[in-house]
């Protein structure tokens, strides 16, 4: 998806394109490419954006490399980091490592992350893009709709649905995507609003383009740079909110999270620092990275901020 | 009459990601007392710009002022510090822009923004400050100032907010009001009425007036003399009768000749307009020479390597095109 | 003026309503009963100034705004009754160029799938051809044909509106309506832009419905010119008639304030106009012009003046004309 081109663009050449004659060779900047070339420059972006990378790099390589059960029981229960070599991080309340289960953690916060940012980002672009562009009774409905949701408590919310559901992953990431999507759909329907009075969308009409063709390929494509932002800004709300469920007791028993880590350790605060701790500084680092190539992107989209 | 208003060679720069721009070029202009000198290009051809560094608001960075001198009745404006920079603007100097809709403040009644803007300036009372601005609204044409004084600005239709600006802006007896295509986003009578009044009110209160526009049509009503911008250089100075009747430089001529003038009495026959061909070149990318070479259909060799410096042909009329200075040395 | 005319409307109303919570709902008569046709090959101007219907009635020719009442002729085709589908298809013979250049092409796009969108959706030719095609309209507007893989924000202002001229021209529309398309330029690309206006015209023969309040501009361009005050035509002529002899006070008043460059301005000379237009939405009873008006008669502030031909097609509304 965009996140993996994002990856691949951030880190090659640049070309520099004034370099080029314009009277040969016209090259063709794309606003995407144009954005991401002010991405690169942006040191708030590129930094999460490296955080992020470390991240997943730990998440997903770890596994090979430290091969060690978080479920397995390996050593006296609340060992402190650093005091056998064999369990470098120390232990947990029942004596399972605590290095394990933050490379195991990563994996499925990431996920609920993901999962929950994708889901929000598509109710809310859905709702937000119907609304926006039909405008009259089915803005009305919808608009009443997302108020509902928007005024429901979150976290309540949330725990109902996990408390019906079986708590697996994956329901607490629905449950997540349901309760955040309101915001998302406000932006994008403000967005296409703004979008649909322009000329080109008059144009796109006036050569004959049915709706769908003006909702998805003329003005989503318009207003994907703050929606992109607030994409990346969910996934770390959503991170947070995982760990608020877990921390209440309400997460996957079966899947080790960070914020599960937290919610186990919580009785330990103040003997064994380090149970919640570590998964937390874990939990700050991701959603930190996430805000940062946030701010990145907001910056890199919005050319008022850029220098000229 | 006396100088009211003097820069000399003024160089401005701003830095930008494809290098360095020179937005102002030793730019020489003076400004009499009680005069209207109208200031005429394309955009970007740094006419607003030349207003920016007389107000003092050169955005920095990335702008910069290198060289020259900017002086207001002796006073040298380019070395003073920023807060006496702020005493002169709106007091000395004002200055009204193009948009009256964005640049009054949406959410005071029109009465305040005015007698705020004297009581920053002057050591009057409230009271007496709120006098001034009915006194203004009254002067600009205003119908029941006292009552209107009381509006918020989305009340007043878009000539009524520009009339408001002119109040403002004149409230404290400026010497000097620069106006920044004060019509361009009016309706052409209201615009006449306009003119009408910047005419009456420089006629009586002896403010001198900069017109900063595209249209000749507006210097022709308004101006006293006219200096024409390109990319950052005057290339012709005069009187409004010298630069619209006998215009010497290539590009006010094309200039003049490429807009479709309303005629009394069209005739039959409708020429192709003339045109300039190409467009302004990017000021990152000005080469040797005169700026205006590449569009210019008399360039000489010489003209794509020494950039021609302004002189005076007449008394009061000043070209920079070696065509016409070479020719009338020879 | 035996021939059919290309395009013909009658009585066109544009109405908005604002619905209000508790209150009457008001109603905009952006475009209040106009009618005008053009002949192929020729140009109408509309004029005005703001709020006084023109781009209205421009987009209701395109069929972009809903049209309260009323009928609108293209080469003997009802467009105005046109839905869905049939309407769809029927686009390709009428297009627009739009003000602003920088607004009127979507930024994502690169230009010569702007360009070539219309082929495309109108199904006309094969893709070797569509390419061709583009290529061709690019020449024809003055772009050079390599260009076409560029984005809109690598073009200048004249450049983009050239796009748009070309975008227009895709389908082979007979008529092109133009609203505002050069005064957002500068004024020497103004001149580019209307050159190859006038030369494509010449060339294929096409009809313009031309909108501007730049008088100059239309005094250039256009065969015909219409005056419009509050959503109706208040005077309409053939273009020396109109800038010769304008019969109605608005369209004297209006021409007298545009600034002259040559001709010594003699100010004691103009009708100068006070105030600005009353709103559309409470329209005044009689003439819609009599509160501005520096002529008007007891009857004018009660009784509507009727468009009457005075005589060669020249169309006025004015109880004064009818008094002398």
């Amino acid at each position: 998806m965009w996140f993996t081109e994002l990856l691949i663009l951030a880190f090659e050449q640049e070309t520099d394109v004034s370099t080029i004659e314009a009277e040969k060779q016209p090259t063709s900047q794309s606003p995407f490419r144009e954005a991401l070339r002010a991405f690169r420059q942006s040191w708030a972006g590129m930094l999460g954006l490296i955080i992020l990378i470390a991240i997943a790099l730990f998440s997903f390589v770890g596994p090979m490399v430290y091969g060690v059960d978080p479920f397995e029981i390996v050593w006296a229960p609340l060992t402190a980091p650093g005091e056998v070599a064999t369990v470098p991080l120390g232990t947990d309340q029942l004596g399972r490592d605590m290095l394990a289960g933050l490379i195991h953690g990563g994996a499925s916060t990431l996920f609920v992350g993901l999962t929950a940012g994708f889901l929000t980002v598509t109710i809310g672009i859905l709702v937000g893009s119907m609304s926006g562009y039909y405008g009259g009774a089915v803005d009305e409905a919808l608009m009443r709709l997302t108020e509902f949701f928007q005024v429901l408590p979150a976290l309540l919310f949330a725990m109902v649905l996990v408390t019906i559901f079986p708590p697996s992953i994956l329901i607490i990431s629905i449950a997540i995507g349901i309760v955040s999507w309101p915001a998302t759909a406000r932006l994008t329907r403000a967005e296409f609003m703004r979008i649909r009075n322009l000329e080109y969308v008059n144009a796109a009409r006036s050569i004959g383009a049915k709706n769908n063709r003006i909702i998805w390929r003329v003005i989503l494509p318009n207003s994907l740079a703050p929606l992109i932002v607030s994409a990346t800004l969910t996934i770390g709300i959503a991170i947070l909110f995982e760990a608020g469920l877990s921390f209440l007791g309400l997460g996957d028993p079966n899947v080790f999270s960070w914020g599960m880590m937290i919610g186990a350790g919580r009785e330990y605060i103040l003997d064994a620092w380090w149970t919640i701790s570590l998964p937390g500084f874990m939990i700050f680092l991701t959603v930190l990275g996430f805000s940062l190539v946030g701010d990145g992107l907001n910056d890199a989209f919005n050319p008022k901020l850029r220098e000229r | 009459m006396s100088e009211l208003l003097s820069v000399k060679d003024l160089v401005v720069d701003f830095r930008t990601r494809a290098g360095n721009a020179r937005v102002l070029n030793h730019i020489s202009l003076d400004l009499q007392e009680g005069e209207i000198l109208g200031i005429v290009g394309e955009s970007g051809c740094g006419k607003s710009m030349t207003a920016l560094s007389v107000m003092g608001l050169i955005p920095s960075p990335p702008g910069n002022i290198t060289s020259g001198s900017i002086s207001l009745e002796g006073l040298e404006l380019t070395s003073l510090s920023s807060r006496k920079m702020r005493d002169i603007r709106g007091n000395v100097i004002s200055m009204i822009f193009q948009e009256p809709m964005t640049s009054l403040n949406p959410v005071f009644r029109i009465g305040d923004q005015i007698a705020e803007s004297v009581l920053l300036h002057e050591k009057v009372s409230k009271k007496q400050a709120w006098a001034r601005a009915v006194e203004m609204l009254e002067k600009v044409g205003i119908p029941e100032p006292a009552i209107r004084a009381k509006a918020y600005p989305h009340e007043l239709s878009g000539g009524m907010r520009q009339r408001v600006m002119i109040g403002l802006a004149l409230a404290c007896k400026p010497r000097v009001l620069i106006a920044d295509e004060p019509t361009t986003a009016l309706d052409v009578t209201v615009q006449a009425q306009i003119f009408d009044l910047l005419r009456d009110l420089q006629r009586d209160t002896g403010t001198a007036i900069i017109l900063i526009t595209h249209d000749m049509g507006a210097v022709a009503e308004l101006a006293d003399r006219v200096a024409v911008m390109y990319a950052g250089h005057i290339i012709e100075s005069g009187s409004t009768r010298d630069i619209l009747d006998n215009p010497q430089h290539p590009y006010t001529k094309g200039l003049i000749a490429c807009v479709p003038h309303l005629e009394d009495t069209p005739t039959d026959e409708r020429p192709y307009l003339e045109e300039i061909e190409g467009v302004v070149p990017p000021l990152t990318e000005l080469g040797s020479g005169c700026a205006f070479a590449p569009r210019c259909q008399y360039a000489m060799d010489h003209c794509r390597i020494e950039v021609p410096v302004i002189q005076p042909i007449t008394d009061r009329h000043k070209v920079a095109c070696f065509k016409v200075t070479e020719g009338v040395s020879a | 003026m035996t021939t059919e005319p290309l395009l013909e409307v009658k009585n066109l109303k544009v109405h908005f309503t604002k619905k209000k919570m508790f209150k009457e709902p008001t109603v905009v008569h952006a475009v209040d009963g106009v009618s005008f046709s053009i002949e192929k090959g020729k140009t109408l101007g509309i004029v005005g100034e703001s709020g006084s219907g023109k781009t209205t009635t421009a987009l209701a020719v395109l069929r972009l705004v809903p049209i309260t009442d009323g009928e609108i002729n293209l080469s003997g085709e009802k467009i105005s009754h046109m839905e869905k589908d049939e309407l769809r298809l029927a686009r390709r013979h009428f297009q627009m160029i739009f003000q602003d250049p920088y607004s009127s092409l979507d930024p994502r796009c690169r230009v010569g799938d702007i360009v070539r969108e219309p082929l495309d959706l109108m199904d006309i030719g094969d893709p070797d051809q569509r390419d061709q095609k583009v290529k061709d309209l690019f020449e024809q507007v003055g772009l050079r044909p390599e260009l076409t893989n560029l984005f809109p924000h690598q073009f200048s202002g004249g450049q983009r509106q050239r796009v748009g001229l070309a975008r227009a021209l895709a389908t082979e529309p007979d008529l092109i309506v133009c609203d505002e398309p050069v005064s957002a330029l500068d004024v020497a690309v103004q001149a580019q832009i209307l050159n190859v206006m006038r030369r494509l015209q010449e060339k294929m023969g096409l009809t313009y419905l031309f909108i501007s309040h730049d008088l100059g501009v239309v005094q250039h361009l256009c065969d015909d010119v219409a005056v419009m005050y509050l959503g109706q035509v208040v005077e309409k002529a053939d273009r020396k008639t109109l800038f010769t002899n304008p019969k109605h006070p608005y369209t004297k008043a209006l021409l007298a304030a545009v600034p002259r460059v040559h001709a010594n301005p003699d100010v004691a000379q103009r009708v100068a106009l006070t105030g600005d237009p009353p709103s559309p939405i409470n329209l005044p009873k009689g003439c819609r012009f009599a509160g501005r008006c520096p002529v008007a008669l007891d009857k004018c502030a009660t009784e509507p003046p009727a468009l009457k031909d005075w005589g060669d097609g020249h169309l006025a509304s004015c109880h004064l004309l009818e008094a002398n």
